[in-house]
């Protein structure tokens, strides 16, 4: 599905002395099936922008669409509710949002409210489980008897078992070491290949922004920045650094290979394979020559 | 979502009010609520609205905000009105209705305790908008102080008070995640049959618990790490200072009080 938001504005608490703007005239889209990454420093607006696209908020000004609704400031709440079933969240820490007495039916809480058949959904909870790479055993027990990263991962399987056309995750790596983390990430790589799920992602971690993005949005004091690929937004690395973000370890390694040598890279941010296969390639050439 | 929420009401400011002692403030509004339940005449209820009018003016406070914090209790107000209006049978009857009967002396009753209740809203409103939460917990634990020979704990209760007041943001804020979560898992806490909504209620109640629980120990370690060993000898960042102004204030409170008492009783 198409995303599309237009002048959005989104003003907490308006009318009173804690009057703050969250979101100023934000224009943006999101391609049906794009990998998106929202960044930007803390209290930029980066929730406050993905709450919008499944419903939580509704703009104060301005409007979005999602497919072929339309959201702005008077539409019904049933409107934004049913929006919920097409686009999924993923919020940040979502383990605290375990409650049921048993894995299985926290994973099934979601379809349940969706009106899918439940019966079915059980058949599919295998094959869900092993995507994001829990044990079936763990179905029967209480999710608070997990660890961590399995709490995680129920969580996450709650929200993709619902099959969402979007799916939002905010900061979904956030406190888990770093083996959770890549492992984390590439279910959801995963789930974006295979399922061709449009998915917009908010972090912190460059590295994934660089490797897993296809756009990246910077947002700063409820506005979008800058806005392009992973590539075009780190060579604007000074611009980066103003709005006190970083650049991946990659892009200042090859940066930094490009300076010394005279090395020109196809885009900085190259996975470390790829780069090397292009000074090959570029050694073979010189060689040849 | 609750965005709306003004935990304590507390709206930063100025005013006189704003500058007093919170102890004065406390003892003032004491005193004054104790005058309210000894007055039993509307010439002694003019004076004290009147009191009360004039120290909403010194507060600088919007009337939005009183009548924001006053706006619960006004069912409550309505409710003993006709409970007095109705139970009362002094005077003369008015009108009745079937079984009812108004009289006058009830009508009367009714509109003296309604008036009663507004009053105790409008003062201890304009108490908590203009004195900062914590202010008041010093002030109370102060205050109880000498009477912890009697084996009241002031400085805990204060210390629980405190600790309760800084959490309830944390907590809503916590509320408002997991809403905003179990919402975008379909819950609905607003509409639906009483077996769907209490269900969404336990998926809003039990992550809220889980979290409350797992904060308190995390706060009972934090605190224990860092050496607390209760109310002995513990300084203050912030001091509260006694003015000459807050024994004014005090001592016109008073003045009033015993005026009342022996001319409008």
């Amino acid at each position: 599905m198409n995303i599309r938001l237009e002048h959005v504005h989104h003003i907490f608490m308006e009318k009173t002395p804690f009057e703050t703007k969250a979101l100023n005239d934000v224009t943006v889209s999101f391609e049906d099936g794009s990998f998106s990454a929202v960044i930007g420093k803390t209290g930029s607006g980066k929730s406050t922008l993905v709450q919008h696209i499944n419903g939580l908020y509704k703009p104060n000004y301005g409007s979005l669409f999602i497919g072929d609704q339309e959201i702005h400031s008077k539409t019904k709440r049933k409107v934004r509710k049913a929006l919920r079933k097409k686009v999924g969240m993923v919020f940040q820490y979502p383990e605290h949002q375990l409650f049921e007495d048993t894995v299985e039916k926290d994973i099934l809480f979601g379809p349940k409210n969706a009106g899918f058949h439940l019966d079915d959904m059980k058949k599919k909870l295998p094959e869900l489980l092993e995507k994001v790479g829990l044990d079936e055993s763990v179905l029967e027990r209480s999710p608070f008897d997990l660890s961590g990263g399995q709490m995680r991962r129920t969580a996450i399987a709650g929200v993709l078992a619902m099959e969402p056309d979007v799916l939002i995750l905010d900061e979904p790596t956030a406190g888990l070491d770093p083996e959770g983390q890549e492992a984390i990430m590439s279910l959801f790589n995963e789930w974006h290949r295979e399922k061709r799920t449009t998915i917009i992602m908010i972090t912190h971690q460059m590295e994934e922004v660089s490797r897993l993005a296809e756009t990246v949005i910077v947002m700063d004091d409820g506005r979008i920045q800058m806005q392009g690929t992973p590539d075009e937004i780190f060579r604007r690395e000074s611009e980066v650094r103003a709005l006190e973000l970083d650049v991946p370890e990659r892009v200042n390694v090859l940066k930094h290979i490009e300076k010394e040598t005279g090395m020109s890279f196809s885009s900085w941010t190259l996975s470390p394979k790829e780069a090397a296969a292009e000074m090959q390639r570029k050694d073979w050439l010189d060689k040849k020559e | 979502m609750f965005e709306h929420v003004i935990i304590g009401q507390y709206l930063p400011g100025y005013s006189f009010l704003h500058k007093m002692d919170a102890r004065a403030k406390l003892l003032a509004v004491f005193i004054f609520i104790f005058t309210i339940f000894m007055i039993e005449t509307w010439a002694g209820y003019g004076v004290l609205w009147g009191t009360a009018i004039i120290v909403f003016f010194m507060s600088g406070v919007p009337f939005r905000y009183v009548r924001k914090g006053m706006f619960p209790i006004f069912l409550l107000v309505i409710f003993t009105f006709f409970l007095h209006a109705l139970f009362t049978q002094e005077g003369e009857e008015l009108f009745s209705i079937g079984v009812f009967a108004l009289y006058e002396g009830g009508v009367e009753q009714g509109l003296f305790i309604a008036f009663r209740l507004l009053l105790l809203v409008f003062i201890t409103s304009l108490l908590t908008l203009t004195t900062s939460p914590i202010d008041l917990t010093d002030a109370l634990e102060q205050l109880f102080t000498p009477f912890k020979r009697i084996g009241i704990p002031a400085h805990e209760i204060a210390l629980m008070m405190s600790i309760a007041i800084r959490f309830i943001p944390t907590l809503l804020q916590e509320t408002e995640k997991i809403v905003k979560a179990q919402s975008a898992r379909g819950a609905d806490f607003t509409r639906g049959s009483f077996k769907e909504r209490s269900q969404a209620f336990a998926a809003l109640l039990v992550p809220l618990f889980v979290r409350a629980f797992k904060r308190a120990e995390d706060l009972a370690l934090a605190m224990e790490a860092r050496g607390y060993n209760g109310g002995e000898g513990r300084t203050k960042l912030r001091q509260l200072t006694w003015r000459l102004w807050d024994s004014v204030i005090c001592f016109l409170m008073l003045a009033l009080a015993v005026l009342l008492f022996v001319f409008a009783r």
